[in-house]
């Protein structure tokens, strides 16, 4: 058995109106976007949501075995996350380490990876996933792009654990549309083939690999858009649980910091399926909420909905991009 | 770039690792060294400890004129950080304050500390602690 | 053992001298100073050693062979003293200890500093790229600092803060080297822009060039050069723990505390016998705390001395006559050397329009940098006539 022992979620405190984005270039929003402090980066956001998880878990950092991150927009090609992560967490030097990426799938890819490790070595392990999605001034997509982190602490077993993962299943169908490169926003291709030909096939036959007996009561999708997270969600019927008018896509994150408002958010014993879509496929996981997820200390991925400031169009733009340091370094 | 001297005080800056002296009960930080900087011990014996990451504003300044490099306003803050298992004295640190203004400050105040970006080595991002209210204070 | 004596002293008006170079300033309180030796002086002939000091922001002027170059005094032992704010005061106390030690007959002083030729100044040092060491910190924030605990903990007004720059603004205009030379209010103050909160505008010393010489002998050539001598009574000098933080040291400067009893003690005076007082005065919250550490009255009370009128030029204890670092500019290296040189007039009754009647005893403090204690090193010099 896998266990959730400890979620968390993290939210930066910065938020764009949508509407104040589509005023720059005539039209209106809905909703808003998160935006990354000037001073956070992926390493700091993935921070911030571990801790949490961590807190709210029965695991001690220096017992986790294994830290695996996933990010789709790491500015850095040699660096990291999961390492830097697992040091800020104080674990211990024999921790393994993987950094998930390539595909909006890796945090699901990470997800799974993590429960096979769990469950291979009977030990814990820390799952993060961040990312602060870039954007273009007038872009289709600029409104809607998020930032974010969740993470998640699995072990095999505990009382009253947040919540248990019941079943996994993927899709691996090879359907590529939408793509990106390093730094830029993304090239998003014909929706509506997307949506018929790469979601909607993959996401159904993700959940159909998930086997599970239990009623699929809420959903979580991460999808780069509205519509296209529905449409993951068509093939179960559930209340789909998501931050996506608050907090926008966050690429990887979203599946996680979703999932972990899901858990905070609904009944004990609820089950929720959760699906990450991205390029090539697509992953499903089913868990069930558990007690231990009722009145969680720490703050709740809702609370940080509320907790918001907004900031001015060109901050949204800047905020998103490494700021350019002049420093003193030699003085 | 000086990848040492970050690299040599990494436990401090990333995890909050201080210092206290066994003769007199000091807890330095984030100098890690062999004389008492209260005491005056030498050579002092230090154990490790781990500082939380919650604490009490002492005093405080909001700055309004900096290099580009940092936002302002700016606030500065010298805050008492008790030890994670609340045991001996605090530390007193001073640091920066982030996602925090002057009408949320006075002397007394709980600040948490946040885990951010302070500058870049080459383009390689140096994260430690700022300190900020807490964030439900927000809402 | 001798004492130490002043016998003249030197200085140009402080101020925005973009037409003059680092050595121009230098060279400028040198002639200064032996232009105007009662007795006369024969510099290259009579002159044994120098202390010079300077932080050398325009870094021009690294090593005693810069003082040598600009001065013309070669072959000769020249010392570059060098810490912080307290710079020149510290380089006088030295020549002052070189001369009792009778290793030295007569000593040139001479501070000097280049602040203007970098438009960035000391706030750029605020991008320095050090954790916990001075990242996104200035100067008026840590002392600053001291000024909000100060409000909270003694109940001190912003009025009180404010009191401080008003005085020594009306002071600097009657001081012919002082560089701002206009009177403010208290409102001005407390309506001026906020530097960093508490501390305003008019709470800040300007950015200033300058420089300043005195010259300092032996109980047995002092009369060569003056009939009036002023007899350096007492020293101290004193460091704080950059990151120790003492409870004190969020209200006060502890390290003025033990340079001024160091002081206190060598000269055989008290706070009480002081008639006449120059101090670091950078921010105005640096005096106000300075009244305590010095002992002129007690811990917290700060507030009630201005109120009293006690430090203004016609009060019992007039602090800061030349209109202080506030009025009169810091240009670091020379600060302390021209307070030394304005102690020297008060008591030789030739200070003018700020000149306090009888000065018998005069004190002159000095301080410089900050973290989590502030104010981390302290000199403390006490001269009689």
């Amino acid at each position: 058995m896998v266990v959730v022992d400890g979620i968390g979620g993290y939210v930066p405190l910065y938020r764009i109106d949508r509407d104040d984005v589509a005023a720059q270039h005539g039209g209106r929003g809905r909703g808003e976007s998160a935006v990354p402090a000037r001073d956070e980066n992926h390493v700091t956001m993935a921070s911030e949501a571990t801790t949490t998880a961590l807190e709210r878990s029965a695991t001690a950092a220096e017992d986790v075995a294994a830290v695996f991150t996933a990010s789709i927009t790491d500015p850095f090609a040699e660096h990291g996350i999961a390492a830097q992560l697992a040091y800020r967490l104080g674990t211990s030097t024999d921790v393994r380490t993987g950094d998930f990426q390539g595909s909006a799938r890796a945090a699901a890819d990470a997800l799974v990876t993590a429960g096979e490790y769990v469950r291979a070595t009977d030990q814990p392990a820390v799952v993060a996933a961040v990312d602060v999605m870039p954007v273009e001034s007038g872009g289709d997509d600029e409104a809607t792009m998020g930032a974010g982190a969740g993470a998640l602490v699995l072990r095999p077993d505990r009382d009253d654990p947040m919540a248990t993962v019941d079943a996994v299943g993927q899709a691996t169908t090879g359907f590529l549309e939408r793509h990106r490169e390093h730094g830029e926003s993304a090239t998003a291709g014909d929706a509506r083939f997307e949506r018929r030909h790469g979601v909607a096939p993959a996401a159904s036959t993700a959940f159909d690999r998930a086997e599970t007996d239990a009623d699929l009561e809420y959903g979580v999708a991460s999808a780069p858009g509205f519509r296209l997270a529905r449409t993951a969600l068509e093939s179960i019927d559930a209340e789909r649980v998501s931050t996506f008018n608050e907090v926008g896509y966050a690429g990887t994150a979203t599946l996680v910091l979703d999932l972990c408002h899901a858990i905070e958010s609904v009944d004990a014993g609820s089950t929720i399926g959760a699906v990450a879509y991205g390029q090539g496929g697509a992953d499903a996981v089913v868990v069930t909420v558990g007690d231990g997820a009722t009145d969680p200390d720490g703050l709740t991925v809702a609370a940080q909905l509320e907790a918001k400031e907004y900031v001015p169009y060109v901050k949204h733009l800047e905020y998103r991009e490494r700021y350019d340091y002049q420093g003193v370094p030699n003085a | 770039m000086s990848g040492p001297r970050y690299h040599r005080t990494r436990a401090q800056d990333q995890r909050l690792l201080a210092f206290e002296c066994q003769s007199c009960g000091y807890v330095s930080f984030p100098d890690e060294r062999r004389t008492c900087k209260r005491c005056g011990d030498a050579p002092a014996t230090f154990e490790e400890v781990r500082l939380a990451e919650r604490g009490e504003v002492e005093t405080f300044v909001v700055q309004e004129y900096l290099p580009d490099d940092i936002e302002v306003p700016q606030p500065l803050a010298i805050v008492d950080l008790p030890q994670a298992d609340g045991e001996g004295e605090s530390a007193r640190v001073y640091g920066l304050l982030t996602e925090t203004e002057l009408d949320e400050l006075s002397v007394g105040t709980e600040v948490e500390a946040r885990f951010r970006e302070l500058f870049d080595d080459g383009e390689r991002p140096i994260n430690s602690f700022k300190f900020a209210v807490p964030r439900e204070v927000k809402r | 053992m001798t004492d130490a004596h002043v016998v003249g002293s030197g200085i140009i008006d402080f101020g925005e001298k973009y037409e003059w170079s680092f050595d121009d300033l230098l060279e400028g309180a040198y002639l200064d100073l032996v232009e105007s030796v009662d007795h006369g002086i024969e510099p290259t002939k009579d002159i044994d050693a120098i202390w010079y000091g300077t932080l050398d922001i325009a870094n021009e002027g690294a090593s005693g062979a810069s003082v040598a170059h600009a001065t013309g005094l070669f072959e000769k032992p020249a010392t570059q003293i060098v810490n912080a704010c307290a710079t020149g005061s510290d380089a006088f106390r030295n020549a002052v200890q070189a001369v009792k030690a009778g290793d030295v007959e007569v000593a040139l002083v001479i501070g000097a500093e280049k602040m203007l030729d970098s438009t960035e100044g000391l706030i750029g040092g605020a991008a320095l790229e050090r954790l916990w060491r001075g990242r996104g910190v200035t100067m008026p924030a840590f002392f600053g600092m001291r000024a909000t605990r100060h409000m909270e903990q003694y109940d001190t007004t912003r009025e009180q803060i404010a009191e401080v720059s008003v005085k020594n603004h009306e002071n600097g205009t009657k001081y012919p080297h002082a560089h701002q030379q206009f009177e403010c209010t208290v409102d001005d103050v407390t309506e001026s822009a906020t530097v960093s909160y508490p501390l305003n505008l008019y709470d800040c010393c300007p950015v200033t060039d300058g420089a300043c010489a005195v010259l300092v002998t032996n109980d047995e050539r002092a009369r060569e050069f003056t009939d009036a001598p002023v007899r350096v009574a007492g020293y101290g000098f004193s460091t704080d723990s950059f990151m120790r933080g003492d409870d004190l040291a969020l209200t006060n400067f502890p390290a003025s505390r033990q340079a001024s009893s160091m002081a206190y003690e060598r000269s055989g005076y008290g706070p009480d016998d002081v008639d006449v007082a120059e101090v670091h005065d950078c921010f105005s919250i640096t005096e106000l705390i300075t009244y305590e550490d010095l002992g002129f009255c007690e811990q917290g009370e700060a507030g009630a001395f201005i109120d009293d009128g006690v430090p203004h030029l016609d009060g019992d204890k007039p602090v800061n006559p030349s209109g202080g670092l506030l009025s009169k500019g810091h240009p670091i290296g020379a600060t302390g050397v021209a307070q030394i040189a304005e102690i020297f007039e008060q008591l030789r009754g030739e200070a003018g329009d700020v000149q306090v009647p009888d000065a018998e005893v005069g004190l002159q403090h000095n301080i410089g940098i900050g973290r989590n204690a502030t104010g981390a090193v302290s000199c403390v010099n006490i001269l009689e006539r």
